[in-house]
Order: structure tokens, then sequence, then C-alpha cells
């Protein structure tokens, strides 16, 4: 199996305190995969190491089959990066940032526009970016991370702060994104965002995986009382166990045309996550 | 390997914004207000010798304040705006990087050499050697400003270190015929430019081991730098 990353006992810390421990991943190409944890958990940490900006204590860590300890510009030029601290030039025009970085990553400089335009930026390539918002700014970050089409992208937080028609935006050039093979190292702490796009997800808590799989595996691993939720005509709502008895009694309601909704009860993942750390993601 | 393409494209961009950031703008066109205001305060009846000692105490200035500043504060904003991180993930290595805004800063810096010898006017002075001096002496000075950068947290501190620079303008003149300081100065780049810029006007020409010395004194802040950077990183 090619893995596009791979991370193998990874254990960081700063001074007396330790960020990551023993951690240890491994990622396909073209996988979506998600690293969900509250802010202080260590995933901006995992991302550095992983993308070769800061060095691990001890463990292996590799990307595209290269160690994250000696990364060149052949596997640079095969990666994207958004984090909170992707800098732009706020003196220079929207369009004029993603000219420079197309001469150093050697594009074509025709990609820019429409790159622009799919990031919702087309009427803006003039404008400088010290006046965008911050939406805006993160939505060019993406943009340039984009302009050599990666084979991996990692994304830290894309769409923390953002307004929701922005992070849907962005939600499906990361769809779009995936289906042409892309993969995606995503740390999030919006469990929306991570059961939506997420292959697999990563549950992170003070620097340990304390679970990992997807969205099925997890909800079905943890959902040990089963059972739905019926909202009724009468506006009341009823939680029924999975047992022969209450299979009865559900048909009974459908026959009666009494019932409104119908949903299973399976944990979210705040609901797991809290079950397995005692706080919640926030 | 050193990629032509990304230092251009780096070069480009620092000259296109260079002078929209306050703190290095305001640098070359204060020098370039001093060389006026010199010239326009130089009696005209002062010695050709004591036009020339201002121009040479003008060359120092912008060389060490000026080119050493203006590179710490170039680097600094890429570190302080968080774009240093980007441009080095992005395929550009730290020499590509170096290179790029040594070229920039020395762009500026030169460029104001030779502003001030066409307005302080020194006669006989041969233009070529002139700026064959200056231009040495300048990017030794613009390389020890990149380690300045590399230290500095932000632009505010880069533009502080700088200023201590100027003790190797007025030291050579505070302290004479001492014998340590003037053996320590005497292999200083600074010093040299102003032994060789004596050298023209007294109708000299140019002495190879001067060039050496600012020559070594590059090349020893260029092994500084990258002992840091090893040290430090970005």
């Amino acid at each position: 199996m090619d893995y596009a990353i791979t991370m193998k006992n990874i254990h960081k810390t700063f001074g007396a305190k330790t960020a990551i421990k023993d951690v240890s991943i491994d990622i396909k190409q073209g996988e979506l995969f998600g690293f969900l944890g509250p802010s202080g958990a260590g995933k901006t940490t995992t991302i550095k190491i992983v993308t070769g900006q800061l060095k691990q204590n001890s463990g292996r860590a590799t990307i595209l089959g290269r160690e994250t300890t000696a990364l060149n510009h052949e596997i640079y030029s095969q990666v994207g990066i958004v984090t909170d601290n992707s800098g732009l030039y706020e003196n220079m025009s929207c369009y004029d940032n993603l000219l420079m970085f197309s001469k150093i990553l050697n594009t074509n400089k025709k990609e820019i526009m429409p790159l622009l335009r799919r990031v919702g930026l087309g009427g803006d390539r003039n404008k400088q970016v010290k006046k965008f918002s911050k939406g805006m700014k993160q939505r060019l970050v993406l943009a340039r991370a984009m302009l050599n089409k990666p084979k991996i992208l990692f994304l830290d937080e894309p769409t923390s702060g953002l307004d929701p028609s922005t992070s849907i935006e962005i939600h499906k050039l990361m769809l779009e994104m995936k289906n042409d093979g892309t993969t995606f190292f995503l740390t999030t702490h919006n469990m929306t965002e991570a059961s939506k796009l997420c292959d697999r997800i990563a549950l992170f808590n003070e620097g340990v995986i304390v679970d990992m799989g997807s969205m099925d595996e997890l909800s079905q691993k943890y959902n040990k009382e089963k059972s739905v939720k019926i909202l009724l005509n009468s506006g009341a709502e009823v939680i029924l166990g999975l047992t022969p008895e209450n299979s009865r009694r559900v048909a009974e309601l459908i026959n009666q045309n009494a019932v409104v909704t119908i949903h299973s009860q399976e944990p979210t993942l705040e609901q797991i996550f809290l079950k397995l750390t005692g706080r919640d993601l926030s | 390997m050193i990629s032509t393409r990304k230092i251009s494209a780096i070069y480009s961009k620092n000259i296109k914004s260079v002078l929209s950031n306050p703190f290095i703008a305001a640098l070359p066109f204060m020098m370039v207000a001093l060389a006026f205001i010199f010239h326009m305060i130089t009696p005209e009846y002062a010695t050709y010798y004591e036009t020339a000692s201002t121009l040479i105490m003008l060359v120092l200035m912008n060389v060490l304040i000026g080119g050493a500043t203006i590179m710490a504060v170039l680097i600094a904003e890429e570190k302080e705006k968080n774009t240093l991180n980007v441009l080095i993930t992005s395929t550009v290595s730290p020499l590509d990087f170096l290179i790029s805004h040594v070229l920039t800063a020395a762009t500026l810096t030169i460029t104001v050499n030779a502003a001030m010898f066409y307005i302080m006017r020194v006669p006989d002075l041969p233009i070529v050697d002139y700026m064959i001096i200056t231009s040495i002496g300048s990017i030794a000075a613009i390389t020890l400003g990149a380690t300045l950068g590399l230290l500095a947290k932000n632009q505010a501190a880069a533009s502080t270190m700088g200023t201590p620079l100027i003790a190797l303008v007025l030291l050579p003149s505070l302290i004479t015929d001492n014998f340590i300081v003037d053996n320590i100065l005497y292999y200083f780049f600074s010093e040299q430019i102003n032994f060789a810029m004596v050298d023209l006007i007294r109708g000299g020409e140019l002495d190879l081991l001067r060039i050496g010395i600012m020559a070594a004194n590059f090349i020893a802040f260029a092994l500084i730098f990258a002992v840091c950077y090893k040290k430090r990183g970005i």
C-alpha cells in the first residue's frame, strides 16, 4: 500500500510540556483524513512536524515516501499548506500574490484567474490584500496552496472564523479536489465539518489519539444504547430502544400516520469525544 | 541549487513592495536628503579634502546603517508577517531567499551611493573605482544585516539592532591612536572603505588588499548567517 503520509510513534515536547505522545497514523493516497480535537490539543504541532517545519523528539514521519526531517523542493512542489500562520503580502494585490507564487512554482499564470474565480475572488483580483476580510484572506491562502495542483493538501482549521456560506464553498472545493485524487490532512475542532468531509477521523486530545476510524465505524462502535427518536403529529418526541416490542410500536405509529420524522440515535462525534475524554471540542 | 527564476520572482516582489514599508523606505530617502543638506551647508571655500571627507562619512552611514538595516528589516518583515515560512515551504531554498533579499538591499544601497556621488560632486574621484569600493562594502554590510534580521523578533527590533553599527563610523574619529582599537577596526570593511576612498582621493589606485579584506568580511558574515540559520532555523 502506498501511503501519502505516515507517522510512527511521533513524540514532541516543548521544555517540560509534552505536546504529542506516541502518535501513529497511515494516510492513504486520495484519502481525506480529519484530525479532530479541541484548541491546544496539539493539532497544529502535528501539522508542523509532518510538513517539516518542526522536528519531533522521536518517531518517524514521511510524506510521499520521504522523511519529514529531510523534505526537499521536489516534495514541497507537490504539497500545499494552509495554516493560520500562512502569511500573505498585504501591500500587493490578490492577483500579484498568486502571480509571484506561480513564478516560484513554475506554473502557468493563465491558471490564476480560474482559480481566483473558483474561490470567489475573481472580482477582487486588483484589490490590495490588506483590504480583504478574514474570509477572503483564507480563500486566497487556499487558492495559493492549490496553485501547484498538490498531491497532498494540509489544512489547519481552514474554515475557522468563516461565515457558513464561505465554509460551504471551501468544503465543495475540497471534495472536488478529493475526487481529482488529492490527499487531505485536515485539522479541525468542528465536528460537523469532520463528519461531513472526512473518510477517517482521528480523535485527538492532549497530544494523544484517543480513537480513530470512519464516521460510521466510530458511531457504530459507541452506539451502545441503540434507539430511534420519533417526532409525532402531536408535537411529542418519543425515544424507543431497538427491541422487538418497540418495532411493533413503531409500525403501529406509522400505520396510524402519527409519525412526522424518525431518526436513529447514534452518538455524534461531540458525544463520542466527550465520552472518551471528558471534555468537549470547543 | 540556486534558482534564478525564484530569485527573480522574490526580487521583483521586494522591489515593488519595498517603498510601501515605512521602516525601509525612510532610510534611502533620509540618506539622499542628508547628502543634499551636507552639499548645501558645505561652504564654497571648503577644501577638496573636506568635501571628500563628508562624502566618506555619508557613504559609511549609508552602507552601515542603510544597507545593514534595510536587509535586517526585509528579513524581519518576512518573519513577522509569516511569509518566510510560506516561501520556504513553497520550494524556495534559504539560499534563494538570501540572495533575492541581498540583491534588493544592494539595489537600494548602491543606488543611494551613486546618488551621493553626484550630489556631493567631489572632483577627480573616479566613479568606477568609487562604485567598486562602495558596492563591495555595501554587500558585506548587507550580509551582516541578514544575521540581524534573523535574530530580530520584528521589524521595529531589526531597525533598532542596526543602530549600534554607527559606532563603526564614529569610533575611528573618537578613539585616535589607540593601538588595539586601530588594529581591530583595520580588519572591518567599514575601515577599509574609509582607507580605500582616501587612497582614491589622494590620487592613488584601488588596493586589492583592501578589496580582499572587504570580501573576507562578506564571507565571514555569510558564514555567521549560515550558523545562526542552522541553530535558530526560520
